[in-house]
């Protein structure tokens, strides 16, 4: 297993890990508390004024810190704003950027965060453009609450449980929910697109990945043998990762892909 | 593996719609009135069920009664729409000679009554003709209201809605516009009455464009008699063809 408990929600700081690197306030802001409850951050972006206030008011009540957007562009700024949100709920008929293009546009910078799709569309299609853009489940309208309640604390519970935030390997760290990459304590800056194929490398440490793989995962596009995307990009990200001087972790796949690997391990 | 279903389905649904672009647009609204509904329908389903909880009496009763109440009234106004909308296509609109401004008017004089201190400025640039039209002024006057009704519902304290009239190509045009960018987003049941009113400038020979932020409607009547001039051809081909 590559994937480590180093959670900074989860880790003290005086546990020795590379965690103890990051800041106090790095390490808390993905904890709001009110009243000592830890609370669970949710943004909800719909359209329909009274459905999204009446959905606000609910989950409030149920103890879940709510922010409220009504349009796609909004969406998309708050969360280029690196908003610690624990869940996305998100309808598609959204205007002035309409909720698959928001899909496409987030899902490589927030791999990791669930997104609930609602939808008045009952037509198979729609649900299969949404999930296949990167949704993790969908609601047709009109629901029940109770619905919606269950699937928000599977959502929740599916994420705490089976992707860590933290992902490991040799000497180089990934924490997702604070987007941030260090190899032997140096801090490695990536792009969004680099971050993303960073992941999926992580997620798939020690085995090869195809770059079909990284362009459905990365992109979002079906696999495409004339286009040379993912050789262009992954030569960025290694140029990041493995220094001159520093032990090799990108390996390349003659014809398949690549693999991220410790040779040392 | 059956992934290829949705693209060919998408496919015809195209070649459809290049075939009756009209008749393509009406159902789309059809289908976007219904699924509207969705919206008021899940906040009452919701309202319902917090109402018969087994433990109901710790909650707020009268709350959810009110949100009940309002969302019933809510999808009553949407059946109406989508019943206008229907109308539209089943029953053939009058084509009689009016005065465009003179209808404007008094919905004008309403509008500016029902936002009262809101603080936004209703300005109509009054041609210096006559602004006659042939259409149906019932259609008309409906469209005008909503059209009207929906520039004040987006707008915010300080805007301006201005109103004019052009004669151009054998036709009037009235354009009803805020330029302020980003004004109040517009709900699904507001989006249902501009696809009625839409729909009710089309039905009688009229041209209709809208664009939703910033708020700017625009829509035309013929100054003359269409059907007079084009003898037997009819402009309308819903109401000439099966609706299957």
């Amino acid at each position: 297993m590559h994937d480590v408990i180093c959670s900074p929600l989860s880790v003290p700081a005086e546990s020795g890990t590379h965690s103890a690197t990051l800041s106090a306030s790095e390490k808390s802001r993905r904890t709001i508390t009110r009243g000592g409850t830890a609370e669970r951050r949710i943004l909800i972006v719909e359209d329909d004024i009274a459905l999204a206030d009446f959905l606000s008011a609910e989950l409030e009540s149920q103890q879940f810190a709510v922010e409220l957007l009504h349009d796609g562009e909004e969406a998309l700024r708050a969360l280029g704003e690196n908003q610690p949100y624990d869940l996305l709920i998100l309808d598609l008929n959204l205007p002035r950027l309409d909720g698959i293009s928001l899909i496409r546009k987030m899902r490589p910078e927030h791999p990791r965060l669930p997104l609930l799709v609602l939808t008045a569309r009952s037509q198979v299609e729609d649900k299969v453009t949404a999930f296949q853009s990167g949704a993790d489940d969908c609601l047709t309208k009109p629901f029940s609450l109770a619905e919606l309640l269950a699937r928000i604390q599977a959502l929740l519970r599916r994420n705490s449980g089976l992707v860590p935030n933290c992902s490991q390997i040799g000497d180089l760290t990934l924490l997702r929910d604070e987007r941030r990459v260090e190899r032997n304590g140096r801090r490695i800056e990536l792009t969004p697109r680099e971050f993303a194929i960073l992941e999926v490398m992580m997620r798939n440490a020690g085995h090869p990945v195809s770059r079909a793989t990284l362009l459905r995962e990365v992109w979002n596009m079906p696999a495409e043998p004339s286009t040379n995307i993912v050789d262009v990009y992954m030569k960025y990200v290694r140029d990041k990762v493995d220094r001159p001087g520093e032990r090799r972790l990108t390996h390349t796949i003659r014809g398949f892909g690549y693999e991220l690997r410790d040779a040392d391990a | 593996m059956n992934c290829e279903m949705p693209m060919r389905s998408a496919a015809s649904v195209a070649a459809a719609e290049a075939a009756h672009p009209e008749r393509a647009r009406f159902y789309a609204d059809l289908v976007n009135g219904l699924h509207a509904m969705a919206q008021p329908l899940t906040i009452l389903r919701s309202a319902m069920e917090m109402l018969t909880l087994p433990n109901g009496g710790m909650i707020d009763q009268r709350r959810y009664l009110e949100m009940s109440s309002r969302q019933v009234a809510r999808t009553c106004g949407m059946f109406a729409s989508l019943q206008d909308l229907v109308e539209t296509q089943l029953i053939e609109a009058q084509r009689v000679r009016f005065d465009l401004w003179d209808l404007l008017m008094p919905l004008i004089e309403n509008q500016r009554r029902m936002l009262g201190d809101t603080r936004i400025e209703i300005i109509a640039a009054r041609p210096e003709s006559r602004v006659a039209v042939w259409g149906d002024a019932g259609r008309t006057e409906q469209a005008l209201a909503a059209v009207l009704k929906l520039a004040g519902a987006v707008s915010i304290s300080g805007d301006v809605i201005e109103l004019r009239a052009v004669k151009a190509d054998g036709y009037m045009e009235l354009t009803c516009e805020n330029a302020r960018r980003h004004g109040k987003p517009m709900d699904s049941s507001e989006r249902l009455s501009l696809a009625v009113a839409e729909a009710n400038i089309l039905s009688q020979n009229g041209r209709y464009d809208a664009v939703e932020d910033p708020f700017r409607v625009s829509l035309a009547l013929p100054v003359e008699n269409l059907d007079r001039v084009i003898g037997e051809v009819r402009l309308s081909p819903m109401r000439s063809q099966p609706m299957n």
